[in-house]
């Protein structure tokens, strides 16, 4: 190390830098990384570190929300090791610690949304971070609003965001690539112009003519972009060039390109381009903060100066929204989430009532719902409260109960009329909101267990569940998580009526599922799937007979879930598209 | 970041595996380039989606079009002494050939039959005449490598017989006549001419028609051999007792995970395993041969090798590389699981390898086909395979780093050097 500090004083600035530092003497003349002493060295500029991103490995260190607690390692060759393990041994036997966290996670029952909300921050932080339950309800899926909300005041006021969301970059990167597209584009049509122009014979007079094509052109501009779609390769070259970009261009049609946003553009969009084109580069658009265009970016910093300096005051408007497989799962087989439903008045549910509850909201309209005010508008102003379930629900529960609701001009009807007709005694002429209602058992294949069964199955061999909505399945599959690689395997659920049961007359009856899926679709999905480099699962769980009432009752002549889980069975098969070509060596 | 997924842009090109060459229209321009020793294939042309009202592009398509023209109006020869002669037999509804030479496609098709299989009987030729089936007739035909004839009468001047149209090779082939071991339907000839035409040797599977042999020793996994020594000295036969004490501890009446002190998350995960899933280890032969398949639609059909496949020989075949399954789209919907686990049944075991990474061994499965799905005309192939998530614990796996330090096993046991 002293060689190096005689060494043309190289200053801590380039010796902190690196991490490894080869403790070996080195060459005189240079820097202890080999480099060229400081004189030579000032000239070249040194690229800016990149930012490190979040320890997503620290923070998600835990795959399920429990704690787990295991002994020390023992080294043979450390005798203090050994009482540290007997120490931590004995302690663990005396006063043994808890798997579960003291309080649980407390979430409130949605009938509406058919879904259970977290609002509790710790809670919601909790719930995502060990294991990557629920979805934040104003967010893409990590509870991030806040945090962007306030970076987003905080960029009206200073004009460059500090670290940004996951959302705010992804709206970055799209318009950057519109703009990209819009211009690859122009550049096309420019060159269609150019060679048209050639060959009707007015070489002479083509600049005149193109600079006059040019603003008439752009009037058609609408249209044309609605059908170009930019297929050669040697046009998108040339784009490439005029923005530097180094997105690759092949000549291959563009047939996936399904939602290109240059294609539905419309008029107006490409006026305005290359109006703002004109006054300097467009500032990304964030969400519902619409920045305007003209480029006064300089009048707001003086404006917000002083609010520069504290941190904006936002109340947290989003909740974490968990699908009731996720819910289930939390509260009965992990035992960490407490579920509260609207009636305060009701004792809280056991994991049997739990899952008729939830059984009975798997489809929509819910087996158990009237047409009935969804928001009393009077009682809840918008802008002051947070619309959580909880004090939905609650103004639901204290709202004056309507029987018939074509009477009322209150309200909006929310929930269509039924498409079969429900049982007389569900329709409103009841007198509380009765959400435990019967304690009949639901269906065998009802759609909620078909989901929970798989996602359980699932999560038991460890990973991460996540649904798969967004890609055209029923789950998605993670190794760790969403934040650490991209999901798998795509499954989607086919329920299979195998029990001689479904073949008889009042088997085919009930069955919930009666039409076959067609080869079509398969394809479709596979498509799809592949596109996102995903593998699709196709996951056939076998609808067992309904009970016959001893097989799912316990010791103690209770209906139990685990019995009524067991009766199920999974088996998975794997598709993929096989290329002829491709396999013949 | 949470859920990149959906950062996930659509590909600039379709995936390589659906760049499928053969579907798409070849510009001819560029055959003429593809002269000379290292032939590859011929980059396709620049794809314009409207007319530029250009006269570069219009004579850009005029030439290409020309190309084309030119490249199948190529009037193909045969040469003389490469002519096989092949007779038609209406009563078996094959064809044979005395001796076929004149084309490299011999080597894999068509068999002589032995005297007992043999329509004509056991005369001095039967160890020459090569049996050919529908399928192999009729691409025979269609590529102009043998000359198919109506049987002898007494009215041929030159002995040969009159000739088949193809028109009249397709009637008599296609169709519900069954011919040696089944009939042949438009679905499983377009499958076969197009693997055929890529270069794959294609034969028939015993369940072309009918249910099949039934399912050998090969299609179940192998009972594991376990002598006595080997049992007691190693290590893993006593994990096993603890295993299977946890397994009865797990039959309890709650799913939930009860409070309480937990070493590692795998111990959790091993209390959460409720669902029934189906093994494909386990597997017992016996009870597989009891329940015979009620309902075969889908049914292996054709065995393939690949082109290239050194092991292949007429007399003893070997295994295939691939099996196909020919569905009709029209007529079948998607499988349910009754057909997908009768189809599974009659294949034989082949589990991944254990040294493989995750995804590669579910993605391979223990047992694997392919359904060709034909659309009136068009094939699509899909891979089919058996995959048992169950046996993959990601808990168990190395290297996951959840819960911090390993400490867990230092606490049980002797004690391992780290």
């Amino acid at each position: 190390m002293a060689e190096t500090v005689t060494i043309g004083g190289a200053t801590p600035d380039i010796q902190g830098i690196d991490d490894a530092v080869p403790e070996a003497s080195l060459v005189p003349g240079t820097n202890i990384n080999g480099m060229k002493t400081q004189e030579q060295q000032t000239p070249k500029k040194r690229p800016p570190r990149r930012k490190k991103g979040p320890n997503y490995a620290l923070s998600h260190n835990k795959p399920l929300p429990l704690d787990i607690h295991p002994l020390p390692a023992f080294h043979p060759s450390n005798p203090i090791s050994l009482l540290r393990l007997c120490y931590v041994y004995i302690f663990h036997i005396l006063a043994p610690p808890s798997s579960h966290a003291k309080s649980s996670y407390i979430g409130h029952f949605s009938s509406d949304t058919r879904s259970v909300h977290v609002t509790n921050p710790a809670h919601i932080r909790a719930l995502w971070e060990m294991g990557f339950f629920g979805k934040a309800s104003l967010s893409r899926s990590e509870p991030t609003w806040l945090d962007r909300e306030k970076a987003r005041l905080r960029a009206q006021a200073a004009g460059v965001g500090g670290a940004r969301a996951a959302e705010v970059v992804t709206n970055a990167r799209r318009e950057e690539r519109r703009l990209f597209k819009l211009e690859r584009a122009r550049a096309e049509r420019e060159k269609i112009e150019r060679q048209r122009a050639v060959e009707q014979g007015t070489a002479g007079v083509e600049d005149a003519s193109e600079s006059l094509l040019e603003p008439s052109q752009e009037r058609q501009a609408g249209p044309d972009l609605a059908h170009t779609s930019p297929g050669s390769g040697a046009l998108g070259q040339e784009a490439e060039g005029l923005l530097k970009k180094s997105e690759q261009l092949n000549p291959e049609p563009s047939e996936h390109r399904v939602a290109d946003p240059a294609a539905r553009i419309p008029k107006s969009r490409a006026d305005d381009f290359l109006a703002s084109l004109a006054n300097g580069p467009m500032p990304y658009k964030d969400g519902a903060a619409i920045v305007p265009s003209t480029g006064n970016i300089d009048g707001n910093v003086n404006v917000l100066d002083e609010k520069n300096l504290t941190e904006p005051n936002i109340q947290n408007q989003e909740h974490l929204q968990i699908t009731l497989e996720e819910a289930f799962f939390l509260s009965s087989a992990l035992g960490v989430l407490h579920i509260k439903l609207p009636d305060t008045k009701q004792q809280p549910p056991s994991p049997i009532d739990l899952l008729i509850l939830f059984a009975k909201h798997a489809s929509f309209p819910s087996a158990q719902s009237r047409v009935r005010p969804l928001i009393p508008v009077p009682s809840l102003a918008v802008n002051s409260q947070p619309l959580h379930a909880r004090a939905v629900s609650h103004a639901i529960a204290v709202a004056p109960l309507v029987k018939d609701p074509t009477e009322s001009s209150l309200r909006v009807p929310i929930t269509a009329t039924p498409l079969t007709p429900q049982p007389p005694h569900l329709v409103a002429s009841q007198n509380q909101v009765d959400l435990m209602g019967s304690k009949q058992l639901p269906a065998p294949d009802n759609h909620f267990l078909l989901n929970y069964v798989v996602y359980h199955h699932f999560r038991s061999l460890g990973w991460v569940v996540r649904p798969g909505l967004k890609f055209g399945a029923d789950y998605m599959l993670y190794n760790r998580g969403p934040v650490f690689s991209h999901a798998e395997f795509a499954v989607i659920i086919m329920p299979s009526y195998t029990d001689a049961y479904w073949e008889t007359p009042s088997g085919r009856r009930e069955r919930r599922v009666k039409g076959e899926k067609n080869w079509w679709w398969l394809h479709c999905v596979n498509r799809v799937q592949s596109q996102v480099k995903k593998t699709l699962v196709l996951c056939y769980v076998d609808v067992p007979a309904p009970h016959s009432g001893q097989d799912v009752r316990g010791v103690s002549g209770n209906v139990e879930v685990a019995k009524l889980l067991r009766r199920y069975k999974i088996r998975e098969f794997v598709i993929k598209r096989w290329a002829v070509n491709r396999s013949r060596e | 970041m949470a859920d990149a997924d959906e950062d996930v842009k659509p590909r600039s090109g379709p995936l390589p595996e659906d760049v499928d060459l053969s579907e798409e229209i070849q510009d001819f321009r560029f055959l003429g380039t593809a002269t000379g020793n290292d032939v590859k294939i011929p980059k396709r042309g620049e794809k314009d989606f409207e007319p530029h009202e250009t006269a570069l592009q219009s004579n850009t398509l005029a030439a290409s079009r020309q190309a084309m023209h030119n490249a199948l109006s190529f009037q193909r020869v045969h040469p003389p002494k490469g002519v096989a002669l092949a007779t038609f037999h209406p009563e078996s509804n094959m064809a044979y050939a005395i001796n076929p030479k004149g084309s490299p496609l011999f080597v894999r098709m068509g068999r002589t039959l032995s005297k007992g299989e043999d329509p004509i009987g056991d005369d001095g030729l039967r160890g020459q005449r090569m049996w050919f089936l529908p399928e192999e007739v009729i691409y025979l035909v269609e590529r102009g490598t043998i000359d198919l004839r109506w049987p002898v009468t007494e009215d041929d001047k030159d002995g040969k017989g009159l000739p088949v149209s193809l028109q009249a090779a397709y009637a008599m082939f296609l169709g519900e006549q069954q011919g040696l071991g089944g009939a042949l339907t438009f679905e499983r000839y377009s499958v076969y001419s197009g693997l055929k035409r890529a270069g794959y040797t294609v034969l028939r599977a015993p369940s072309f028609e009918g249910s099949g042999p039934p399912a050998t020793a090969e299609c179940h996994p192998p009972v594991p051999q376990r002598t006595w020594q080997a049992g007691l000295l190693s290590l893993a036969w006593l994990k096993h007792i603890f295993h299977s004490a946890e397994k009865e501890d797990q039959e309890r009446s709650s799913i939930g995970i009860e409070p309480g002190l937990y070493r590692n998350y795998a111990d959790i995960y091993r209390r959460l395993a409720l669902i029934q899933w189906y093994d494909p280890t386990h597997t017992l032969a016996a009870a597989a041969s009891q329940s015979p398949p009620i309902d075969d639609e889908i049914r292996v059909t054709y065995h393939v090798w690949k082109p290239g496949s050194s092991t292949f020989k007429k007399s003893d075949h070997g295994p295939p590389d691939f099996r196909i399954a020919v569905v009709d789209a029209r007529e079948t919907t998607a499988p349910s699981l009754q057909q997908l686990s009768n189809l599974m049944a009659t294949l034989p075991y082949e589990p991944p390898k254990a040294e493989d990474q995750l995804y590669q061994k579910l993605k391979h499965g223990y047992k694997n086909v392919i359904l060709a799905i034909v659309d009136q005309g068009v094939v699509s192939y899909l891979r089919i395979s058996d995959a048992a998530f169950g046996r993959e614990r990601l808990y168990e796996r190395a290297g996951r780093g959840f819960g911090g330090k390993r400490g867990g096993r230092g606490g049980r046991g002797r004690g391992r050097r780290r």
